[in-house]
């Protein structure tokens, strides 16, 4: 193996060409691998007997994926599409540029007939400014805009427990 | 023209994801994962392995690593003890495999015999190799998103390969620029790894 500091040009292209062709593992795999994490759970305040604190994990990304496989959902590459679950709930979110920033959507899959999200700017951990919110629908959707490009925190106080899900990277918008 | 100077910032080290997993957090266990996942894919196949075969061992590799987190004190060696597992696990399943192979084959299978001089699939130049691989695979995607999609759309499989007008059209920049823009993008990613 030749460190790349002593690759050519074209031998550091055929590298690169061969990094960029590496296949993925399915996406089965990976939610059986993301599942292997113990999931930590705690309860919260007065009602704590009540409602747990669930944190939800990435199942699929689609700034994540190939060119191929955006194409093959025709949506362009500006457009995210992100998947979490927890045990019993799927979470379909989708980024989209909006006229000021982004839109966040989303519905939650599960046995949820009403919900609160917020969206939840944060740096260096800490909140800032106020929470974006929106209540489910009927269907478990909601819609979230004006959202600027930065890291947010989304949690879904539903029901029986509050789920909050890794933070989320909200990029700039291409231009 | 699309700004090419931007690349993300610096992702979290082995260690700082290593540390992270211990304290529980599932987003660092995520961000593991998504970092290893087609290396340990690329060992297993290398090994040899047929996809029931690979979907198995990149299991246990996993499983194997939140049980062995806490004794990890070297976060750094993360990727090392990712490597070794992977091997290990790929080398045993293919020696159980072959207790159940006929020695000299038959109807025209091949047998054990047939494969000996592949016995070494995954000798240590080969990790290597999957190793600067991954290298360049993260590095990759520290790119900006333009670099990122650039060098994915001229870098597709041969038999997707695309024509440098639909690349162009894709990029939404003129074919005259791809050129010069891949060599810009392939420069800023080799500054990544150097």
């Amino acid at each position: 193996m030749k460190p790349f500091d002593r690759c050519s040009d074209a031998e550091f292209e055929a590298l690169a060409r061969e990094a960029a062709r590496w296949p993925d593992a399915p996406p089965a795999w990976i939610r059986q691998a993301l599942a292997a994490f113990p999931v930590r759970t705690e309860a919260t305040g007065l009602a704590g007997a009540l409602r747990r604190v669930v944190q939800a994990v990435l199942a699929f990304d689609s700034f994540a994926q190939p060119p191929l496989a955006m194409g093959v959902r025709g949506l362009p590459s500006e457009f995210r599409h992100l998947l979490f679950n927890t045990p019993g709930r799927d979470i379909d979110l989708r980024l989209a540029p909006a006229a000021e920033g982004f839109q966040l959507s989303g519905q939650i899959l599960g046995p949820d007939e009403s919900g609160l999200v917020s969206a939840q700017a944060v740096a260096d951990g800490q909140p800032t400014g106020a929470a974006h919110q929106a209540q489910l629908d009927a269907m478990g959707e909601f819609r979230i805009g004006g959202l600027r490009a930065g890291v947010y925190r989304l949690t879904l106080d539903l029901a029986d427990e509050q789920v909050v899900l890794p933070d989320l990277h909200i990029g700039e918008r291409q231009p | 023209m699309a700004d090419l100077n931007v690349a993300a910032e610096p992702p979290p080290s082995d260690a700082e994801l290593v540390a992270r997993c211990r304290a529980g957090d599932a987003a660092a266990w995520q961000a593991v994962v998504m970092r290893y996942r087609r290396l340990v894919l690329a060992v297993t196949r290398r090994a040899g392995l047929d996809e029931h075969a690979s979907a198995d061992v990149f299991q246990t590799v996993f499983a194997r690593l939140v049980e062995h987190l806490p004794g990890l004190r070297d976060g750094d060696r993360l990727q090392a003890w990712i490597v070794t597992t992977t091997k290990r696990e790929a080398m045993a399943l293919r020696a159980r495999g072959r207790r159940l192979q006929p020695i000299d084959g038959a109807d025209g299978e091949p047998g054990l015999l047939d494969d000996l001089a592949d016995d070494t699939p995954l000798a240590e130049d080969t990790l290597s190799h999957l190793q600067q691989l991954h290298r360049l695979r993260q590095a990759m995607e520290r790119l900006d998103e333009r670099c990122r999609q650039l060098l994915q759309l001229v870098f597709r499989d041969d038999d997707e390969a695309l024509p440098y007008e639909e690349v162009g059209r894709r990029m939404n920049m003129p074919v005259g620029s791809l050129g010069p823009t891949r060599t810009r993008c392939l420069g800023k990613l080799r500054k990544l790894v150097e």
